[in-house]
């Protein structure tokens, strides 16, 4: 008989009884993914052991916003907007150049709501 | 009724409004410090969202903007384009300097950087930039509301009775209700001018020319079309370089963020989530300035050779054969954006001028109760200093805040190192913000000297970062446990927040 106990899908209890000898053997293991690690940190009243959870995709998401972040700011100065500075063809009734900026302005708002999704995604967090 | 009577009673109706929004949520605050400064660290998602939007959008982007796109044509882009890049590093500073607010009972910027370089200097000298940066520019705002009232009451209400009248509400309302007062008038004042932007935007071209694009293209064929060719003209009519375009849009972007009185609204927030949500919706405000600088546009080819840029807007409303209502309407748009900038500004400047400076000076420190009295005091104090700028002394102060924006700039890295480099210190920090803060005055002040021409708060970044990078190296690093009161205050960084 197995019994497998998994616990906030974190820790698993590995219970296993034999019929035969009736030892048993209880195997603890931690699922951790590279995502998560344990930490420890010193407080006031001894040690406090906790999980961080995402630092991973936490990481990630960042960079992709840098990226983002950066490329916007190279196209509404120069050289990005040097290539889009012309007045023609009128985008929307709005000169290219406006229409250029606006168009980074929204891309922007993108950026931020997805990033703000993203960290507001994992209940644990403010 | 006479036109007169109809717009005076819009513009009464309106102050009346501010005046009661701004007052009633002072029911509910503490009598305290933290009350007065952070709003009990209260502040919800609508408030703070119009407390960041309006807050910035001040009688320049009311007057200005149009003013720019009338005379500068594609220059007036730029204010768009740095909102967008200024705004990303509140995200991440806000809620690093909200917990710590939360945990130390910070609610300035000055006293976070003060006690992370454990400087009492750094605090004063922050206190006096501040307050040297805000005098003039709420003397702008006052300036700005009584201009316009002047203009549109084709002279009726003097300059000083203007300026009187307006800042006697935010004078109240900032005295009783501190910055909660603030935000539940900048809210209404907020929506107010987004509404009348918006119809004003598109109402005018359309009218003028038929629709926005009829505009554009009546603009090119009239012999307009190098204004619209981006970076836009320079202020005295040549072409704008591209060094000198980005350059200001990448000082003001970096300026942005650490604007003392914009900076200090992460403490009013209720949450680190509520603060990050009002900062990612910011861009829908910076989408408020797209109808007006086409108001601004839609004059260059019906009213040409308007000397006055920056009355454009009340300019083509007097041609127009509008209604009274939409005059006042209008009137008390101008107002907000000018009082919704004042209010923010005049309660900062107090707020950091005894929080950070006066308080800071005094032998011991004052009980809560004295504090938040002496902060009040100084409220009527530079609303008073402010008025007799804008409507008695008769001095160019134009000049004086166009230098500003490449000073506060220079507080950016010190914020930056605060909450990311473990190896700044604190003599890194004094010499980075002053060595920058000299080199800006120098660049502005002789900008002949400079190398390439450019905004001189670059040159003032570039001195700033170098001190600050190598002062540190050469000095013992902080002691381990302030860097790391400050370092560890991500989102990550959880079990040392737990409260």
């Amino acid at each position: 008989m197995i019994l497998h106990v998994k616990i906030k899908s974190i820790v698993s209890l590995h219970i296993k009884i034999d019929p035969y000898t009736i030892f048993v053997f209880i195997k603890c293991e931690t699922n951790l993914s590279k995502d998560m690690r344990i930490n420890r940190t010193k407080t006031d009243n001894g040690s406090r052991t906790w999980l961080q959870v995402g630092s991973k995709k936490y990481r990630l998401n960042r960079i992709i916003f840098s990226i983002v972040m950066i490329l916007a700011t190279l196209s509404v100065i120069w050289p990005g907007y040097a290539l889009f500075s012309s007045a023609t063809p009128l985008i929307l009734g709005l000169p290219l150049s406006f229409a250029w900026i606006i168009l980074w302005v929204i891309i922007g708002f993108a950026a931020m709501l997805a990033l703000y999704f993203s960290d507001n995604k994992d209940p644990e967090t403010d | 009724m006479e036109t007169g009577t109809i717009i005076l009673i819009v513009v009464g109706l309106y102050l009346l409004i501010s005046l009661l929004t701004g007052i009633i949520p002072s029911l509910n605050i503490s009598k305290s410090v933290s009350g007065f400064v952070a709003g009990d660290r209260s502040m919800n998602v609508v408030i703070l969202y119009f407390v960041i939007g309006a807050s910035i959008f001040s009688s320049f982007a009311f007057l200005g903007g149009p003013g720019w796109a009338y005379s500068r044509g594609a220059a007036a882009f730029y204010i768009i384009a740095y909102g967008v890049i200024g705004i990303v590093p509140l995200y991440f500073f806000g809620p690093r300097a909200w917990r710590l607010g939360k945990r130390y009972g910070y609610v300035t910027q000055a006293e976070l950087i003060a006690d992370r370089f454990d400087s009492k200097f750094l605090s004063i000298m922050l206190a006096i930039l501040s307050v040297a940066v805000f005098i003039p520019y709420l003397t702008l705002q006052m300036r700005g509301a009584a201009f316009v009232l002047n203009v549109i009451s084709e002279g009726m209400i003097p300059e000083w009775a203007g300026a009187a009248v307006t800042y006697a509400v935010v004078l109240v309302y900032v005295y009783f209700s501190g910055v909660m007062g603030v935000g539940w008038s900048n809210a209404f004042q907020g929506m107010f001018m987004m509404v009348l932007a918006w119809i004003l935007g598109l109402y005018l071209p359309n009218a003028l020319y038929g629709g926005v694009g009829n505009m554009f293209q009546e603009i090119m064929a009239t012999g307009h079309q190098a204004m619209l060719q981006a970076p836009g003209l320079a202020a005295d009519g040549s072409t704008w370089s591209w060094w000198g375009y980005s350059s200001a849009v990448i000082v003001s972007a970096v300026g942005f963020s650490v604007w003392p009185h914009f900076f200090m609204r992460s403490f009013a927030a209720k949450s680190p989530k509520t603060l990050r949500l009002s900062v990612v919706l910011y861009p829908t405000f910076l989408l408020f300035l797209v109808p007006i600088l086409l108001i601004g546009f839609s004059a260059i080819v019906m009213f040409p050779g308007v000397e006055q840029a920056d009355s454009i807007l009340p300019y083509v409303l007097m041609q127009l054969d509008l209604p009274a209502v939409v005059i006042g309407l209008f009137c008390a748009g101008a107002l907000a954006a000018s009082m919704s900038s004042g209010d923010a500004i005049l309660h900062s400047a107090a707020s950091v001028g005894v929080r950070d400076g006066i308080s800071k000076m005094l032998p011991a420190p004052p009980s809560d109760k004295n504090e938040r009295l002496m902060i009040q005091i100084l409220v009527l104090v530079i609303g008073l200093i402010a008025y007799l700028f804008a409507v008695v002394v008769d001095i160019s102060i134009v000049a004086l805040l166009l230098g500003s924006y490449g000073g506060v700039a220079q507080i950016f890295p010190i914020i930056f190192v605060m909450f990311y480099w473990s190896r700044a210190t604190k003599a890194g920090a004094i010499s980075g913000l002053m060595g920058g803060i000299i080199a800006n005055t120098i660049f502005l002040i002789f900008p002949e000297w400079q190398p390439i021409a450019m905004h001189e708060g670059v040159y003032g970044l570039i001195a700033n970062i170098i001190l600050l990078v190598g002062v540190s190296y050469a000095t013992n690093p902080d002691p381990k446990e302030t860097v790391d009161k400050f370092m560890n205050t991500g989102l990550l960084d959880k079990s040392k927040n737990a409260d």
